[in-house]
């Protein structure tokens, strides 16, 4: 009765939403998938339909090619500093340190801020004339390490992932912290009991209850990877360069070098890597979790 | 907690990292704000030297010169207008989510939450297609309505949580009193999800005031421009203007105000990010 009463409100309330979302979510998606199949410049209205010729042409061009594998570079070398730092920080937080706002306001503040903020700020940081880290080799005596971070491939794709792990390290912090909090004391106390030191208690009990966290926080990581734009395309100036992406390669194919079709099969092989690292992760660590 | 006897070596070792890291991460805030005083003169002179005066003029010029109090206003007004829409039409569409019984519900509520897992990056050039024959790039109503659109999958999916937990005896009683289900929904449903309501629009806000991806994408003419637009711009017009200190004096403005935010909120905070973190 009550439910049937409900149902009047179905239309009104979810109606705008869902209208929104098909207009300009679903469609676009739908319409991505197919300008893939095309051969559209944008600039014209017939559009061709090429078949898999876009997906051919991207893994033999060079400069996709390097994209991928700097998107794999961010997400290896991102995760093997990401992962320790995040862990870290979080029991260090979760034993009520001293100074503990002052420690997440640095911690946490860069999450918060505009991708645009962080750019600037390491764009800044790295520029080899008036930068903050060239003056601070230079002030103390280390001059000839004075390098153009962003010059070269092997310096700047490092460097990059610097800034990236100072943006998102926050996110990843909270997901630990809240990952130990559920963590009962009285498994500690047991282990302790067992005589189990403070290494071991770290290595049997903590990690393997956090293996949940460290799931999502792999997938988080991989997504943002594969995603990578707004932080490169800003800190380069929108330049085609060394430490191009799939993000900033396909913004440049659609809008300077004007092959929608192209750009939007560029966009579906990123979607289908998204999708895959989720799947995969979640299928090769699909036992591991403990339940308690 | 964890670790109450940490060996001696192992957390010489840790705080040194940490150490190192929030010092270094202070400092480099520090030095955008000290800088942001300084003349450009004194700044090429030398990088890490203090102000000689404070010059309070670099914020003047941020302001009115580059133009970041217009794009300050655009960006408070876009951010505004978006978070009511998101948080409006989100608690709508939640609550008939989580609380009425029909077929396709949980569909449909994965067919939203598609929205958070698809990257923005694949369906980019329809949309700007699409947007561009619908009348909608170049223009604060098209950002508006995209900012609503993306902002949505998130926020259904907090207040579809939050709708689920409430006691159902509250829609029961009033329906019993006579009350019609659109009354019901406004003057009673409505008030009792205002924690949720609450979370879902500081986490709308700060996401529309940061957004830089589709104001890029949509926005050509500088009088449109939002804070991140803005910001961008004067950055990469560094290569041929090097006006460096009134730069960073732009960039403490636009870190300010969330700066602030955090300071104030900094547990409802913290708590929302481990939502928004969880929902990939």
């Amino acid at each position: 009765m009550i439910q049937r009463e409900l149902r009047k409100l179905i239309l009104p309330l979810l109606g705008p939403a869902l209208l929104l979302h098909a207009v300009f979510f679903l469609l676009p998606v739908l319409n991505a998938f197919y300008y893939s199949t095309t051969s559209w410049s944008g600039l014209t209205p017939e559009k061709e339909f090429v078949g898999l010729a876009n997906f051919v042409r991207a893994f033999n061009d060079h400069t996709f090619i390097m994209a991928l594998e700097n998107v794999v570079y961010f997400s290896v070398l991102g995760f093997v500093f990401v992962f320790p730092l995040s862990l870290l920080f979080a029991v260090v937080l979760s034993r009520k340190p001293p100074f503990e706002r002052l420690l997440k306001f640095i911690i946490f503040a860069p999450t918060l801020l505009s991708v645009v903020v962080t750019a600037v700020l390491w764009g800044s940081i790295y520029n080899p004339v008036i930068g903050l880290l060239n003056e601070t080799l230079r002030a103390i005596g280390l001059g000839e390490l004075a390098q153009p971070w962003l010059g070269r491939r092997g310096l700047a794709l490092p460097a990059i992932t610097a800034a990236m792990i100072w943006q998102g390290l926050g996110v990843y912090v909270i997901l630990f912290l809240a990952g130990l909090q559920k963590i009962p004391r009285s498994f500690y106390e047991s282990a302790e009991l067992d005589g189990a030191d403070a290494w071991q208690q770290f290595r049997y009990v903590t990690v393997p209850l956090l293996w949940d966290v460290v799931q999502i926080l792999v997938v988080l990581w991989i997504i943002g990877s594969v995603q990578a734009f707004a932080l490169i395309f800003v800190i380069t100036r929108g330049y085609p360069n060394v430490t191009e992406v799939i993000g900033t390669y396909m913004y440049w194919a659609g809008f300077q070098g004007q092959s929608i079709g192209y750009a939007s099969a560029m966009g579906v092989i990123m979607f289908f890597m998204v999708l895959f690292a989720s799947l995969l992760f979640k299928w090769l660590t699909r036992r591991e979790a403990v339940e308690y | 907690m964890a670790m109450t006897h940490t060996p001696g070596p192992l957390k010489a070792i840790t705080v040194l990292l940490l150490g190192f890291y929030c010092v270094s991460s202070a400092v480099s805030l520090a030095w955008v704000l000290y800088t942001s005083f300084k003349s450009n003169a004194e700044f090429f002179a030398s990088t890490w030297a203090l102000p000689s005066t404070w010059r309070w003029s670099n914020y003047a010029y941020a302001w009115a010169n580059a133009e970041i109090g217009h794009y300050f206003f655009n960006t408070l007004y876009i951010s505004v207008v978006s978070t009511a829409g998101i948080v409006l039409l989100a608690a709508m569409a939640a609550y008939v989510l989580a609380r009425i019984v029909f077929p396709f519900r949980q569909f449909l509520f994965y067919l939203f939450l598609a929205g958070m897992m698809v990257p923005g990056m694949l369906y980019l050039f329809p949309l700007f297609v699409q947007m561009r024959n619908m009348h909608l790039t170049n223009s604060h109503f098209g950002l508006i309505t995209l900012y609503i659109v993306t902002g949505l999958p998130f926020s259904i999916f907090v207040l579809t949580g939050f709708f689920r937990t409430l006691p159902t005896e509250m829609e029961e009683a009033a329906l019993i009193d006579g009350a019609s289900p659109w009354r019901m929904f406004w003057t009673i449903m409505l008030p009792l999800a205002k924690p949720g309501l609450v979370t879902v629009s500081i986490f709308s806000f700060i996401n529309t005031w940061n957004e830089f991806f589709w104001s890029l994408i949509l926005l050509r003419s500088g009088k449109l421009y939002t804070l991140a637009r803005g910001l961008q711009t004067l950055f990469w017009n560094m290569s041929t203007e090097s006006r460096w200190t009134e730069l960073f004096a732009g960039l403490v403005i636009v870190m300010l105000p969330l700066i602030v935010v955090f300071i104030l909120l900094q547990d409802r905070i913290t708590e929302g990010l481990t939502v928004g973190a969880v929902k990939g």
